[in-house]
């Protein structure tokens, strides 16, 4: 049925998330071809997207996408809807990691860890670094912008010194090679036999699953039920005081909210969110020192917000996506072309103008690992494409890429007028 | 619209004596370091009164806002709202005993929709925490208070004639536009008095006149209270119950329209001439 876009009939359905039939299909659609995606059906395995990234390879990124997302929204609630710019974000997804090792990890000679499930350890780790979020809000009470950046900058310094002495050993483990994190096994509680084992492959159903596929179903659903909880958030009562503490904090408190308990609250609901992100990832991963949870984890979420979109739970998906499967879909496409150089046609010529595979060529890409030097090899082109598309974004589109959905949609709904 | 019935009734009592008045404010004099903003400013409001404050330019007319408010804590005097001191309190806390503003350079939240604006002026009407707001659904979920709270948005969308502004930023409005939407988050709190400072401000004579037929509405139909402060005589003469006039932070009248103007002491501080200072 044809509907104008803004056209709605009750409050509670303009208050929708997905207020439009074509947004629903889009969202069922979407979600049936992420929930399949892992295995190897015969019409998803076609789509040229997976295809591209390799048949096994993708899953990890993927996944990494789910948890960074949940981190990301985490610092969007702060730093785009409650406009606290933190840089410490990396700092709160290692107190989430630690607190859901503690919890959740088995405890060692060197380590702590109680072996508790799920049910409590990631919780736990969203609880931990709230509370931890909670000590530092009373400084973003008395400085902003620039000077609050400045203080969470320190946090992370602070976090990764308290993960190297002796008692952050007991938490982080070696400082070299880090401790083990606790798996995604759902169980009840510490019984031998997990309700839902993501340790090693099995059958599920029908399905023969594999450790990945298991645990990237599990980091999906989790993912979209805190994605869920954001965008309830964003647009109930509590959203709305933190965007008008934002946008004029002395005109907020007059309106009667108080300042200093909403900004509690944003770091609060920041860190929940950066801690479940980060034991998460730490789960994931495996195995992590507490120097990895630095600067540059904490920037590379400022990277996603302003590519994705200050303020908005969408675009820090597509941010998201973005940051973490660009760099690798460039590798690929780079791996792919090499593999034209020798073949005729448009792909060849292109292959031979754009890669660099011995001293004769002139391409910018180098197919070599020699860095740095020119032609730069992909990697390092990665990380210079990371910097000039945050520029780019500040200067160009500082809504990001929500912003630059916004447009398209608006150009569709408002068609075939422009304005 | 005198209630002294309620004095005559209890004559002995012990407490502060029970009285009509919706704010008094009572001797108030803020300084910023050397410079005395205001100086001695007694003035009272009662229920459903249109109350003005005039002066030239830096007269102190915004800064007895502020100290009503509570944003600025003036050093000496008092403040009392229904009979009650508000003094020392925060802002937020001022919000929710029923007094609202409006500010001269407009602290709309300008990146949020009209509705948003106007829903975050509910705020202090709403109870639902972040936790009900994450759960949405539900019996403890924020939902039916949002819902509900809409449909009062859209009264005073109604009221004020906003209707085609509904979804857009409020950046992107005009400025006179921009101007009613603050007044309707003013009013969206629910309020007993409301801080108008210069709603008319910069404005061409027929929004001026919008703006006062709302102002004379709000104080008919929603029986609120207003203190205006305004630049626009015409306006203020028009339709003021009684006028405060203040220069350089000092009161140098307080009546009726029609006595203010009749005050040499008004007529030489608007037309610049040496005039007494103070009430005496």
């Amino acid at each position: 049925m044809y509907r104008r876009p803004h056209m709605f009939t009750s409050y509670a359905s303009e208050a929708k998330i997905l207020s439009s039939t074509t947004q629903r299909v889009a969202m069922a659609v979407g979600l049936t071809v992420l929930v399949l995606m892992p295995f190897d059906l015969p019409v998803i395995n076609q789509l040229p997207f997976i295809r591209f990234l390799g048949d096994s390879d993708w899953l990890r990124p993927v996944s990494t996408v789910l948890v960074f997302v949940i981190a990301a929204i985490g610092l969007n609630i702060l730093a785009g809807v409650a406009g606290q710019v933190s840089l410490g974000h990396g700092f709160f997804m290692g107190v989430g990691a630690y607190s859901a090792a503690f919890l959740g990890g088995d405890a060692t000679a060197t380590v702590y860890g109680h072996g508790l499930p799920i049910w409590i350890w990631l919780p736990g780790a969203g609880v931990g670094a709230a509370l931890v979020g909670m000590l530092i809000a009373p400084i973003a009470v008395r400085l902003r912008g620039l000077y609050l950046a400045i203080v969470t900058l320190g946090l992370v310094f602070i976090g990764i010194h308290l993960g190297n002495t002796d008692w952050g050993r007991r938490f982080a483990g070696d400082p070299g090679l880090g401790r083990d994190f606790p798996t995604l096994d759902i169980r009840l509680w510490k019984e031998e036999n997990p309700l839902v084992s993501v340790s090693d492959d099995g059958q599920w159903l029908w399905f023969d699953a594999a450790t990945n596929q298991k645990s990237y179903l599990v980091l999906l659903a989790i993912m979209l039920v805190m994605v869920l909880l954001a965008k309830n958030i964003v647009r109930s009562r509590t959203g709305r005081a933190l965007q008008a503490i934002r946008d004029r904090d002395i005109a907020a408190e007059v309106m009667g909210i108080a300042e200093f308990r909403y900004k509690v609250i944003a770091f609060a609901i920041s860190s929940f969110f950066a801690g479940v992100g980060g034991a998460l990832f730490a789960s994931l991963v495996g195995k992590l020192p507490a120097s990895e949870w630095d600067l540059f984890l904490s920037v590379e979420f400022v990277a996603i917000l302003l590519i994705g979109g200050l303020g908005s739970i969408t675009g820090t998906i597509f941010g998201t996506i973005f940051v973490v499967l660009g760099p690798l879909l460039i590798e690929q496409a780079t791996r792919w072309l090499d593999r034209q150089t020798e073949s005729e046609g448009i792909f060849g010529i292109l292959a031979d103008t754009v890669l660099t595979e011995g001293p004769g060529d002139f391409g910018p890409v180098s197919t070599g690992t020699q860095s740095p030097g020119w032609p730069l090899n992909v990697f390092d082109w990665n990380v210079a494409l990371y910097g000039v598309l945050i520029i780019v974004f500040l200067i160009f589109e500082p809504l990001g890429l929500y912003g630059i959905w916004l447009n398209i949609k608006s150009y569709f709904q408002r068609w075939p007028f422009s304005y | 619209m005198t209630e002294s019935g309620q004095e005559a009734a209890s004559p002995e009592s012990q407490g502060p004596a029970v009285n009509d008045r919706l704010l008094e404010v009572d001797n108030i004099t803020l300084r910023f370091g050397g410079v005395t903003a205001v100086n001695n400013v007694s003035f009272d409001v009662a229920p459903r009164e249109l109350f003005a404050i005039i002066g030239p330019n830096g007269a102190g007319k915004t800064s007895i806002f502020n100290a009503i408010s509570q944003v600025y804590q003036p050093q000496e005097g008092d403040i009392r709202w229904h009979g009650e001191s508000i003094m020392g309190q925060r802002p937020d806390r001022i919000a929710h005993r029923g007094i609202a503003r409006t500010f001269q350079n407009i602290e709309l939240f300008p990146q949020m929709t009209v509705i948003d604006n106007l829903l975050t002026g509910r705020h202090i009407r709403m109870s639902k925490g972040w936790l009900a707001g994450a759960a949405y659904w539900g019996p403890w979920g924020a939902r039916t208070e949002e819902v509900e709270n809409r449909r009062k948005v859209e009264d005073i969308i109604d009221f004020l004639e906003i209707e085609q502004w509904r979804r857009h930023p409020v950046a992107l409005l005009p400025y006179g536009f921009q101007k009613r939407v603050e007044l309707g988050r003013a009013l969206a709190m629910d309020p007993q008095l409301l801080l108008l400072d210069e709603p008319v401000a910069g404005m061409n004579l027929e929004e001026t006149e919008d703006m006062a037929r709302f102002i004379l509405d709000i104080q008919s139909e929603l029986g609120i209270a207003m203190i205006l402060v305004e630049h626009d005589m015409g306006l203020v003469m028009d339709i003021a119950d009684r006028v405060l006039v203040v220069d350089f932070g000092s009161p140098i009248a307080l009546g009726s329209p029609t006595e203010v103007q009749a005050d040499p002491d008004v007529i030489a501080a608007y037309l610049g001439s040496e005039h007494s200072v103070g009430l005496d």
